[in-house]
């Protein structure tokens, strides 16, 4: 009896907290304001000084930024109809047609989509910065300069483990079709059994990491002597931490960030003057100045002095893209190729 | 300490005196309430969730997600990992804690102590720092490795990090003192008169400790070992830091239905089988656990 009560009221109080919590929420929406999520980190510095910040001193609109970008969350709070981001920096996975009962459709007519990158803005996402997937290896247990992932799965010539980026969908089928002389243009769909054949031939020196700094450390110690990992972490572990790594853009895959506001936000049309803001001609190319992060507006002028460190810097070299909506499709069948090559 | 323990239990004859404000019935349990109220709204209410996913997600009552979770070679590849590693990491829990909890039994009182502090020292410490601490240790690069290498011992680094050892060394570090508490516990419990007895019937010291000791200290170290095993089923991290590509356990297909697909189904079916799978190991060792947690009080 007695722990029913109590049951009762633990509810009612949670129950109440939830209403007190909406009524607070419904006072706020006079003001403009919205809350913008992303992964945190060097990336987040990168964005808070040179897009939030100056983004800040010219509106009324009130920005509370949080880190951990959640994919699972985000759908978790649109199927509850509770949704507390309204700008979602995400990553290449999300976004595509596959996402679309959680995303509100972008207003082009508000950002300005022509000046976007070839194939980097849809109806729900538009990407705010360019990076790449790169092979990057340690100067001291590497002899010699590898030129591309034909050299990554070259053991013979360079000798040693490598670490690769322990996703299905991050990139490692991609680099051993490019290793096996598969032409960019041709990657997709993506030939599984070719791609585990080739990956069953360096498979006993494979380390597989699960974050980047992982990666840099995994490199940078020389742990392994070479590794796949994105070119922000390259960059870092080489020219800020002064580790002995070196890196090549050859046979780099691009890949982006991508901005996108989710299903029932409250704030979309604030929303949506953040990402015209983020994306703009004049302030896309901001963030480079911290991070070797490309623009996205070809417009854009990214910091001189890091030009050199942008992936789409090297688009004379050799490089290939992602195909973000052919993997969304076959994500499922991605995941279990690779767990049961991985596991067996 | 072991005389305070001795005293309290109402298995030694003689200390089974009815303890002040003890009340009969449900009445006793009213101080548990407000941390079965939190137990209720924030563990049983969300597993309860899960579960009820797994037979409704994606779309109205279905069993798909079981077959899919049953048949499917991936997850059942990934569960062996996890009941193999479980399985290894109590028994070599076992070996050591009870040795470690016999040492403690017969030390003295501030050897006993410092053992007692060792043995705790691993609960003061992040989960993640120490499974991190144990890559240091073991990476090719690493402490161990550079030691051997320096000392001549090896000419190249042995691998050890990324394997079942390294999985076995971290988890069982992290996993004894559920087992040394139980068991030593049990020890404390053990009436000297008994192995006296025994003594002066002509046993000899082993079959004292053989015959006597271990039997009536088993239940702790049955307790210890069901404890042991529970969650080592429930490990992520730690394998996923130091183990191989044979080490991964079931929660990283879990994560990755969830995280990467939003698969709930699948994800809340693996679930729900790892949870049935404790509570059955719950079941079969319950009078082992209450007896060896709570002594052999009914």
């Amino acid at each position: 009896m007695r722990m029913r009560t109590a049951l009762v009221t633990g509810i009612a109080l949670v129950t109440v907290g939830g209403l007190v919590g909406c009524s607070g929420g419904g006072d706020g929406a006079g003001a403009r304001s919205l809350v913008l999520v992303d992964g945190g980190g060097a990336y987040h510095d990168a964005m808070q000084q040179g897009i939030i910040d100056p983004f800040l001193a010219g509106t009324d609109i009130e920005v509370t930024t949080e880190a951990g970008t959640d994919n699972a969350r985000l759908r978790t709070m649109v199927d509850a109809n509770r949704v507390v981001w309204d700008v979602y920096n995400g990553d290449n996975t999300w976004g595509t047609s596959a996402d679309a009962d959680y995303l509100e459709p972008l207003d082009y007519s508000v950002i300005p989509q022509d000046e976007i990158l070839e194939g980097y803005s849809s109806e729900y996402r538009v990407a705010n910065s360019i990076y790449s997937i790169q092979l990057a290896w340690n100067t001291d247990s590497v002899q010699g300069t590898p030129t591309g992932w034909a050299d990554f799965f070259d053991l013979a010539k360079y000798p040693g483990k490598r670490a690769v980026m322990d996703y299905s969908a991050g990139g490692i089928f991609e680099i051993a079709l490019l290793a096996d002389g598969v032409a960019p243009a041709d990657l997709y769909p993506l030939d599984l059994d070719r791609a585990i054949a080739k990956l069953d031939t360096i498979k006993d020196q494979l380390v597989f990491w699960t974050s980047g700094a992982e990666s840099e450390d995994l490199v940078g110690t020389g742990e392994v002597a070479m590794v796949m990992t994105y070119n922000a972490r390259a960059y870092d572990v080489a020219q800020v931490l002064h580790m002995p790594v070196a890196y090549t853009f050859n046979g780099q895959i691009l890949a982006a960030s991508y901005l996108s506001v989710p299903k029932g936000s409250k704030h979309v049309d604030e929303a949506m003057e953040y990402i015209a803001y983020a994306v703009s001609k004049e302030h896309n190319g901001a963030p480079s100045t911290y991070s070797p992060l490309a623009p996205s507006n070809k417009l854009a002028t990214p910091d001189a002095t890091m030009a050199e460190q942008l992936p789409t810097s090297h688009l004379d070299e050799t490089y290939a893209e992602f195909d973000d909506e052919w993997i969304a499709a076959n994500a499922a069948e991605l995941e279990q190729v690779y767990q049961q090559w991985r596991a067996s | 300490m072991a005389g305070v323990l001795t005293t309290l239990d109402p298995t030694v004859p003689g200390a089974a005196v009815r303890r002040p404000g003890h009340r009969r019935g449900l009445g006793g349990a009213l101080p548990a309430v407000p941390l079965l109220v939190v137990l209720g709204l924030l563990f049983v209410v969300p597993v309860a969730v899960v579960v009820g996913r797994s037979f409704t997600y994606p779309d109205g009552a279905t069993l798909a997600n079981y077959r899919t979770a049953l048949t499917d070679p991936v997850a059942r590849q990934f569960a062996w990992n996890t009941v193999r590693t479980a399985l290894v990491v109590s028994v070599a829990s076992c070996l050591l804690g009870y040795t470690y909890a016999y040492a403690m039994y017969r030390a003295g009182r501030t050897v006993r102590v410092l053992l007692l502090f060792c043995a705790l020292l691993p609960f003061w410490t992040s989960l993640l720092v120490r499974s991190y601490a144990w890559t240091v240790l073991l990476r090719d690069r690493g402490v161990l490795n550079e030691l051997l290498l320096q000392l001549g011992v090896i000419d190249a680094p042995l691998p050890l990090l990324r394997t079942s050892l390294a999985v076995t060394l971290g988890m069982t570090q992290i996993l004894l003192p559920f087992v040394i508490l139980p068991v030593y516990a049990a020890m404390t419990r053990f009436p000297p008169d008994l192995a006296l007895a025994a003594r002066s019937l002509g046993a000899s010291r082993r079959r004292v400790f053989w015959e006597v000791f271990l039997p009536a200290t088993m239940p702790g170290l049955v307790a210890g070992a069901v404890l042991a095993f529970i969650l080592a089923v429930g490990y992520y991290i730690t394998p996923v830091l130091l183990g191989g590509p044979g080490d991964q356990p079931i929660a990283v297909l879990i994560e990755n239905a969830v995280q990467q697909r939003g698969d709930w189904g699948t994800a809340g079916a693996l679930s729900t089988l790892v949870v049935v799978l404790v509570l059955a190991l719950l079941a079969l060792g319950w009078r082992f656990l209450a007896k060896g947690l709570l002594g052999a009080r009914r």
